[in-house]
């Protein structure tokens, strides 16, 4: 037990450094961010044009706010868990460092753990900086992060099992578009009911509802129930996934 | 085998096939505590495979293999701490400095970093130990990577072709690294293209074709074992004399070196190069 903790904190470290050396990487991380930027200029400014006073202004304002948050969420989890993950392990399979490290007698299941956790944390620091640039209310801080750390997990555990099956970026490339795509769903609910209600069962359809309930001070009430069953139905869902095909992914090229 | 119970390795029958086609063929041979076993073969002889199926990256179809004495079945994950391994396609991380990789093989290896600077100066990286390895030259990289795999000062090492498409002066670091480790008593498992290399550094050879072990020994005495029935005499008068190693080519040599007609007399052995083109009939 003392070994593996000793060989995942080693690669953590190392992961962690190199994310931060790795300039695709950090287009990834910044993505999400520019991205809300651009939302909140162009949405922000269309809702001012739109001449609303009053009570009109303050809920619209609301559902936009909202709209901000949730798609804050759903970029940082989608964006940055997939590239990060699939990319990340793609990388190392191309380019032999992860059967070195095997070869050093590191198992496949440190190799995830470490690499899963520092999405985890870069899924979260990024959500962080969206939170703010989507000028969230500091109070809603711990919830938002707490619903982005859980929405992330499915979509963590999903990302590790597709970067052991990609043998290299290209196949990166083509199992991380339709995670990113997936997550954003969500975020294209205000365009009509049906869409809603569809997205409502994606991975990250029950933490943006969660996410709204918790906005309109709601997050402790019944109607919190369904999102979070859904959410947790994912996160099992992943798990499962990821628990069976692990083994069987587990193998450098 | 010789010595089974005292081998760190030892392969015995052991046969392995991809699909339809045998790729080992009952390969038979251990090695010795502190020894330097070189595995010599032409491409796709089974070289690798051989490394692959000795460090359990394979399993094969018949026959045993004991790493420390146990069956690699049984091997744990502290005997593998115990051994390092530089395959064909060791890689460091391009992004961080040797420094960085090396600090990260220490650690998952559960050793301090203290090590690492006089590492570093015993390969002559120390003053590059900032570079990142995508700024590396090959050498560099190679040495970076042997470094890697010696970092927790392994009892048994796996080297891979070291220095394949090293440039001779690399090539004399990674043999430099090589006696260092022979002296320190590590045992090392060598599969080599360069006769040289094999030659000079290794105690005991086995030569692979086709899957099989066609010869194994020392260096001398495979080159003794193939050598010629012949004894070339140069002489003052007659020139090059060639002779056949029998009783009337005695009389011969006795009657030249009486006439004081030798100037030099010599046996005529191949080398290790002539024995492995003798044995495989193919080109390295």
């Amino acid at each position: 037990m003392n070994a593996t903790l000793r060989r995942v904190g080693a690669l953590v470290d190392k992961d962690l450094m190199d994310l931060i050396k790795n300039p695709t990487m950090l287009v990834v991380l910044l993505m999400p961010i520019g991205f809300m930027l651009l939302f909140r200029l162009v949405i922000g400014d269309t809702a001012a044009d739109a001449g609303l006073t009053g009570a009109d202004l303050a809920s619209v304002g609301g559902e936009i706010d909202k709209f901000f948050l949730g798609s804050g969420l759903c970029m940082s989890i989608g964006m940055v868990a997939s590239m990060v993950l699939i990319y990340g392990i793609a990388e190392e399979k191309e380019k032999h460092t992860l059967r070195t490290l095997m070869l050093a007698n590191v198992g496949a299941g440190e190799v995830a753990a470490s690499k899963g956790g520092v999405a985890l944390l870069a899924v979260v620091a990024v959500g962080a900086a969206c939170f703010f640039l989507a000028g969230g209310e500091p109070g809603l801080l711990p919830v938002y992060l707490a619903l982005t750390a859980l929405g992330a997990v499915p979509v963590v555990l999903i990302s590790l099992v597709l970067g052991l099956a990609s043998r290299d970026q290209m196949t990166a490339g083509f199992y991380s578009v339709p995670v990113m795509l997936l997550a954003l769903v969500p975020t294209f609910g205000m365009a009509s009911e049906a869409i809603k209600t569809a997205a409502s069962f994606t991975p990250l359809g029950g933490v943006y509802d969660l996410l709204g309930l918790a906005y309109d001070g709601h997050l402790l009430s019944a109607d919190a129930l369904m999102p979070l069953a859904v959410t947790l139905a994912w996160a099992i869902a992943g798990a499962a996934v990821f628990a069976a095909l692990y083994r069987r992914l587990a193998r450098d090229n | 085998m010789n010595g089974t119970h005292s081998a760190v390795l030892s392969m015995e029958g052991v046969c392995l096939s991809f699909g339809a086609k045998r790729v080992l063929d009952g390969l038979t041979f251990d090695v010795a505590r502190g020894e330097c076993f070189g595995f010599l073969g032409p491409s796709g002889a089974g070289k690798t495979t051989t490394i692959k199926l000795l460090t359990r990256q394979l399993t094969a179809d018949t026959g045993r293999i004991a790493l420390f004495g146990r069956p690699i079945e049984n091997a744990s994950g502290a005997d593998y701490d115990r051994i390092g391994i530089l395959s064909d396609t060791s890689a460091l991380y391009e992004r961080l400095t040797i420094e960085e990789n090396l600090r990260l093989y220490a650690q998952v290896r559960g050793r301090g970093g203290r090590g690492i600077p006089a590492l570093l100066e015993r390969v002559g990286l120390d003053r590059d130990r900032k570079t990142l390895i995508k700024n590396c030259s090959k050498g560099m990289r190679q040495r970076a990577a042997l470094l890697a795999t010696l970092v927790h000062s392994p009892e048994l090492v796996f080297l891979d072709e070291p220095t394949s498409g090293l440039d001779p002066a690399a090539r004399a670091e990674v043999h430099k690294m090589l006696a260092d480790l022979r002296r320190a008593g590590t045992t090392v498992f060598l599969t080599t293209h360069d006769m040289a290399e094999a030659e000079s550094c290794c105690d005991r050879l086995a030569i692979l074709n086709e899957g099989r072990i066609v010869t194994m020994g020392t260096p001398r005495s495979l080159t003794m074992e193939h050598a010629r029935n012949r004894l070339v005499v140069t002489t003052r008068t007659h020139g090059v004399v060639e002779l056949t190693k029998d009783a009337a080519s005695a009389d011969t040599v006795r009657d030249l070196l009486a006439a004081g007609e030798v100037l030099s007399l010599h046996s005529d052995e191949p080398n290790l190069e002539e024995v492995f083109l003798e044995l495989t009939g193919k080109e390295f």
